[in-house]
């Protein structure tokens, strides 16, 4: 299986102070690793350096054969590394549509721009009602389907999904979870950071735990349960 | 908390500088040059209370020259209407000065960062096209119109501080002095209320107004509090002003002379404790010595402006800090 | 009823040029966040270029609008590349660009000033002439002055909501990083921006010099002007700024005609005053909720 992401000890952080010391983990093509860990050790900050906000201060990050330790934002999108935020970050005075729409801002086609469009409606029907209407006024489940979908308007190779979970009822996750499962299956490179790990086992291939910004264990879903030690720190038994 | 040793420090650097002044005279004889050294008197009261309002409380205004042109104005207008003398019409230059600036902190008080900026330019640009605009005669002075506030022309040629009968030839020195005394009175005030609690308070607010505000640091307060006393005493920087020149006109309120002493400010060093001395004598320096090269001053400030803002942003103050800062570790590093 | 009429001619055509230098103003800060000091000599500068060009060239005033726009556009890319882009990551942004841009404003103005001098010339490029509608007159200028104010802020619009390179620009000023993520160009996005801004500002001199004269410092009253349009419509936002022109102007119009021009100006600041005070946010904008 290729490689699609390859990240070698990057070091990065804040200011004067590194919050990420010497991470390493590693996405497949076909494949889904979860990062999970507590809050404040660094997800946020390792998402973010994995998009290109942050700059490196060291290792490396390939994506797709290519090294992408020092590119800008705006050119791993173009390279097919999408980034769907924590906390949706949506266009909140466009509606629905247009906010979906951004998310084809790169491509050209309309007409598969039109198709993929559609899909996002029969995968977030809700989308579908609300599809006029402003960014703002939805709720928070809605959102977070605007987000997500957003994100699936990309001609992503891998997705980073920055806590889906978050602050959202269960029936919702449940749903978003769902999607998620959907595009698993049709085969998309997926890293998932969550900080509720429940969910996480029955989606990721792999799993690995972020404690105060290093890797501190990583293996399959598995191994995890297996391993009671990890039960009881990160996965809660 | 409070640096006892700090405040100290600051006040005997203080007392320096105004030794050295009081004695300047002595070696600086010429007429002219001691004039310029009031005018840089004028201008570093104005930029030191800018930069308590603006470095210290972060309250960015661009009115300070209003509150200079009002004790200007009130000195001139005190004098030529009510016939008082001028060590009456200070303080009440002074004072309304004070007031006003209490009710523009008033007006301020639930904007913030530019917004502030922006009415306060508005506030000050309208009362100076309120003044240009007026052509209505208030009375009748050595048979020429004067208006209420001046009008176009401003108020000229009433009594000053009164040291020509006393001193004939050297009235200037006198002058110097009264301006000289002004001047202590507003760096000992300004350090005291840099390094002292409501220094502290000012830049609680600059710097995380939400934080401040759990512990009790009012903004709304401390805002205001930063107006009025930025503009007591620049108000008497303008009340000595007109006492100097004898003159109060609408050129106080030319954008260009605001730009100037922003760039004293800025090239000194925002939020800094001298910067504001060190900018306003570099660029009064820099302007003496074009005018050689024709009327430069404007672009030069221009210039002064852009170029520290983007690249010096501490400006000279935090340049000579970096600086001692490297040398005392080197010191520290060969012990 | 004839003053009611021309308060209103008055009133849209000032509205007008109002409104072509606050769109620029407010799309400038929407998307970079930036208070551009500067914007009242992108103005002056505009209409000076069209000056010299008719007066060398002796140009149509199409061609004179085109050189205004081009004029302003470019001093506009010159200020955003030579200046404020290596500002923009810092925190203290929003001050240290504001003084910035007053000193490049002070720079340009001197220079018009060693260039062209400080005696206000009237302006070349305009069209003489008016026409009677019922008792009123209407010069020809203030008619097209309406209309290119008309043109360039529907084609503005029709930009921004229509087209990608609209969209882009839109979704940077809502949401600066998430646009990043879908692989906007914000560095070109802000370029464009500045250059929008100037050819609008370029127009908006040219066409309030054909109203009064063209002197170095004609920049500063439109300038201050602009900006309490755009504060009071709510920062950023970009028709509201449109639509306020238009007000403010009416009732600057009003005032004139009943209280006196001089307080025209004062009687619009003590509204913006109100509405700070009521509404800090402006009256189009939204409540900006700070989490500590």
């Amino acid at each position: 299986m290729k490689k699609l992401l390859q990240v070698t000890n990057i070091v990065s952080g804040y200011l004067n102070r590194p919050v990420i010391h010497g991470v390493s983990l590693e996405v497949n093509e076909n494949s889904s690793v979860a990062v999970i860990g507590p809050n404040g050790h660094g997800k946020t900050t390792l998402l973010r350096t994995l998009s290109g906000f942050l700059p490196l201060r060291g290792g490396s990050i390939f994506f797709n054969g290519n090294d992408a330790s020092h590119m800008r934002v705006q050119k791993r999108v173009e390279a097919g590394l999408v980034h769907v935020p924590q906390g949706d970050q949506l266009f909140s005075d466009m509606s629905v549509e247009e906010n979906l729409l951004m998310g084809a801002y790169l491509q050209r086609d309309y007409s598969n721009t039109n198709k993929k469009l559609e899909n996002i409606y029969d995968l977030f029907p809700k989308l579908k009602e609300r599809s006029g209407q402003v960014a703002s006024s939805l709720s928070g489940g809605e959102r977070r389907m605007v987000g997500i979908g957003r994100g699936l308007m990309t001609d992503a190779k891998l997705m980073i999904f920055d806590e889906p979970s978050l602050g959202l009822a269960p029936l919702i996750i449940e749903q978003i979870y769902e999607a998620l499962q959907e595009l698993r299956k049709s085969g998309m490179a997926i890293l998932v950071v969550e900080e509720n790990p429940s969910r996480i086992l029955n989606f990721a291939d792999k799993i690995c735990l972020l404690d105060a910004g290093h890797i501190v264990w990583s293996g399959t879903v598995d191994e995890a349960k297996s391993s009671s030690h990890i039960l009881q720190t990160y996965l809660g038994g | 908390m409070i640096n006892f040793t700090e405040i100290k420090k600051q006040l005997l650097i203080c007392i320096f500088v105004i030794f050295v002044f009081a004695i300047l005279p002595f070696f600086l004889t010429q007429r002219y040059l001691l004039g310029e050294v009031i005018v840089f008197f004028f201008w570093a009261m104005v930029a030191m209370n800018w930069n308590l309002l603006m470095g210290h409380a972060g309250v960015f205004s661009l009115a300070q020259m209003l509150f200079f042109a009002i004790g200007a104005y009130g000195v001139a207008m005190a004098i030529t209407f009510l016939g008082v003398s001028i060590w009456v019409a200070i303080p009440l230059a002074v004072l309304t000065s004070a007031i006003v600036a209490l009710i523009i902190g008033l007006a301020c008080l639930r904007l913030t960062g530019a917004y502030v900026a922006l009415l306060t330019y508005a506030i000050a640009e309208t009362v100076h096209v309120l003044i240009i605009t007026d052509t209505e005669c208030f009375t009748l002075i050595r048979n020429n119109c004067q208006q209420l506030f001046g009008g176009y022309a401003g108020f000229s040629r009433f009594d000053d501080f009164g040291f020509r009968p006393l001193l004939k030839r050297n009235w200037i020195l006198g002058n110097y002095y009264a301006v000289l005394f002004a001047f202590a009175l507003t760096i000992i005030i300004i350090i005291m209320i840099i390094h002292g609690r409501l220094g502290l308070a000012f830049r609680a607010i600059r710097d995380n107004v939400g934080y401040a505000s759990s512990r009790g640091i009012d903004r709304k307060k401390y805002q205001v509090a930063a107006f009025a006393c930025s503009a007591f005493l620049t108000g008497l920087a303008g009340a000595m002003y007109a006492g100097h020149f004898r003159f109060a006109g609408p050129s106080l309120f030319d954008f260009s002379t605001l730009m100037f002493v922003l760039s004293m400010v800025v090239v000194g060093g925002i939020g800094s404790t001298w910067g504001p001395l060190i900018g306003a004598g570099v660029m009064m320096t820099v302007v003496e010595l074009s005018k050689g090269m024709g009327d430069a001053r404007n672009l030069l400030l221009g210039i002064a402006l852009v170029i520290f803002v983007v690249v010096l942003p501490k400006g000279l103050a935090g340049l000579a800090g970096s600086i001692l800062r490297r040398f005392r570790k080197r010191v520290e590093a060969k012990t | 009823m004839d003053v009611l009429i021309q308060i209103i001619i008055t009133g849209i055509t000032l509205g007008s040029m109002y409104a072509l230098a606050s769109v620029g103003l407010s799309l400038i800060f929407g998307t970079l966040g930036m208070f551009n000091m500067a914007h009242g000599l992108f103005m002056t500068l505009g209409a000076y270029a069209a000056y010299s060009a008719a007066i060398s060239l002796k140009i149509p005033l199409l061609l004179g609008i085109f050189i205004a726009m081009g004029a302003g556009a470019l001093v506009a890319i010159v200020t955003h590349l030579a200046v404020v882009r290596f500002m923009l990551g810092n925190s203290e942004f929003g001050m240290n660009v504001l003084v910035a841009t007053a000193g490049i404003g002070i720079i340009l103005e001197d220079l018009l000033l060693k260039i062209y001098g400080g005696y206000p010339y009237p302006q070349v490029l305009k069209v003489e002439g008016l026409v009677k509608i019922a008792n009123v007159a209407i010069t020809y200028q203030a008619i097209i002055i309406c209309l290119v104010a008309l043109l360039l802020i529907s084609s503005i619009a029709f930009l921004l909501m229509k087209t990608r390179l609209g969209r882009g620009i839109r979704a940077t000023a809502q949401n600066r990083d998430a646009a990043m993520l879908m692989g906007v160009k914000s560095d070109t996005v802000f370029l464009q921006v500045m250059a929008l801004a100037g050819m609008l500002a370029g127009v908006a001199g040219l066409m309030i010099s054909t109203q009064a004269t063209l002197s170095p410092q004609m920049g500063g009253d439109p300038l201050l002007k602009a900006f309490v349009i755009c504060v009071v419509a709510g920062l950023g936002n970009v028709w509201g700024a449109g639509l306020c022109a238009f007000g403010l102007a009416i009732f600057e119009a009003t005032i004139g005609f009943y209280i006196g021009v001089r307080f025209g100006f004062p009687a619009m600041l003590l509204l913006v005053i109100a509405v700070l005070i009521w509404r800090p946010q402006g009256l189009f904008g939204q409540e900006k909720v700070v989490r500590l």
